[in-house]
């Protein structure tokens, strides 16, 4: 018959279906005789039980949002493009396919290439891809949290400017760019409303420069050893007054 | 079987997306946070389709799927503790060994009296292994072998975290029915 320890390890696979015959024979004989193991055998089946019988009404559907967003990133071009549109009009059909183009890792080769113009047309790419397929939920993000999840993310300690009233600026969240194994911080903004990114590349070193790319304006400079990036759509002059900040804001 | 129009890439991306709903209860479950579980489902299914070339036809999409999800939670849960995750304490272990002595609720009243909330409320009181190795045995019906793979954990520790995690349950449920 079995003790009552041997009967108990069978007992979950009994109930699952998953156990042999001779098992099964063994688990009936041995709860017929032992109370304690029938207990404790029938409490199990019953969360079993409960568990299964309203595992339905358990499930929630997964939110459209995030099902757009996942089969954005599917491969197939004739769904993204459609993705793409409905989550941002302003992004053209041209446009779509190019940001389509950035999710699959060219970033890399930018970072770890030394031209600034190469670098700054792929980060203005992956700046309309991130908010194109990642709309942050955060109106206004505390720049500590933002700074502690990015070293949660990647281990660096970077300072992150805040929100900048005066400059209508606001900071809306970070995301780890999975296209560049990780080498690249992307801090999210809105400036007038409008979409502006800052990234940061901590060791690497980029001549300063301004560069018009892909209907965005990218000013590239480097600071105590990390090379920033900030793209944004806006006029050149329109976006002096952030990049000024966002200088002046770092050591 | 030749598919001529839709192509292997398509059909593959079409039945991945399938499981979403599947995906997002696990990670609703696994984070307990809708914010993190879309996230998590997100980069999911980034790693699954640029490891599309990866996935053997012919075996268990569903449960591939899981098993990045999976690993994705484990790796972003490391990144934010900075150190190995401790899946079962000995605490953990003698509170579910130690039953309660005369558990005679029958099934039929718990059916019927446990409402959805308290349900998804005692799931995710459980400790995390448990819950996980419940969920996707219960809900998903996954293999025990499947789930092994996945949580790459013997059959056995899977066995035993199936059966610590329902009587945890059981006992949580007919708790909150009693007080």
């Amino acid at each position: 018959m079995g003790s009552c320890e041997d009967v108990g390890r069978l007992v979950t696979p009994y109930l699952d279906g998953e156990a042999g015959q001779a098992d099964r024979q063994a688990v009936d004989a041995h709860l017929r005789a032992c109370r304690p193991c029938a207990r404790r055998a029938a409490a199990e089946a019953t969360a079993r039980r409960v568990v299964m019988v309203k595992a339905a009404s358990l499930s929630i559907a997964a939110p459209d949002a995030l099902r757009q967003r996942c089969a954005a990133l599917a491969p197939s071009p004739k769904r993204q493009r459609r993705w793409v549109l409905a989550g941002w009009r302003a992004v053209s059909l041209a446009t779509a396919s190019l940001v389509v183009a950035g999710l699959a890792g060219t970033l890399l080769y930018a970072v770890v290439t030394h031209s600034p113009t190469v670098l700054a047309a792929e980060l203005a790419l992956d700046h309309m891809k991130c908010f194109a397929l990642f709309e942050p939920r955060v109106a206004d993000a505390d720049a500590s949290a933002v700074a502690r999840q990015l070293e949660a993310d990647y281990g660096w300690r970077l300072d992150v400017p805040g929100s900048s009233p005066a400059d209508r600026l606001t900071l809306i969240g970070a995301r780890r760019c999975l296209s560049t194994d990780g080498r690249v911080a992307h801090v999210l903004y809105r400036h007038n409303g409008r979409p502006v990114s800052l990234f940061m590349i901590p060791g690497t070193s980029r001549p300063e420069s301004r560069i018009a790319v892909a209907g965005h304006v990218a000013r590239v400079w480097t600071r105590s050893g990390t090379t920033y990036v900030m793209v944004g759509s806006e006029s050149e002059p329109d976006l002096q007054p952030v990049a000024a900040y966002f200088q002046s804001a770092r050591r | 079987m030749h598919d001529a129009d839709p192509g292997p890439e398509a059909a593959f991306e079409r039945e991945a997306l399938a499981c979403l709903d599947s995906l997002y209860g696990a990670g609703l479950r696994l984070t307990r946070n809708p914010a993190d579980a879309e996230d998590l489902v997100q980069d999911t299914y980034l790693k699954a389709f640029r490891a599309s070339n990866q996935f053997e036809p012919g075996t268990n999409l569903k449960a591939w799927l899981f098993t990045i999800l999976h690993n994705t939670f484990l790796n972003r849960r490391r990144r934010a503790v900075k150190e190995p995750v401790a899946v079962e304490s000995d605490e953990i272990e003698r509170l579910a060994a130690d039953l309660p002595g005369d558990a005679q609720t029958p099934e039929q009243i718990l059916l019927r009296d446990t409402l959805d909330a308290d349900l998804q409320d005692a799931l995710d009181a459980l400790p995390e292994a448990f819950r996980q190795a419940v969920w996707l045995r219960d809900v998903e019906e996954f293999t025990y072998a499947e789930i092994a793979t996945m949580l790459e954990v013997p059959i056995g520790t899977v066995m035993s975290r199936i059966s610590r995690g329902r009587r945890l349950l059981y006992e949580r449920l007919t708790a909150a029915k009693v007080h």
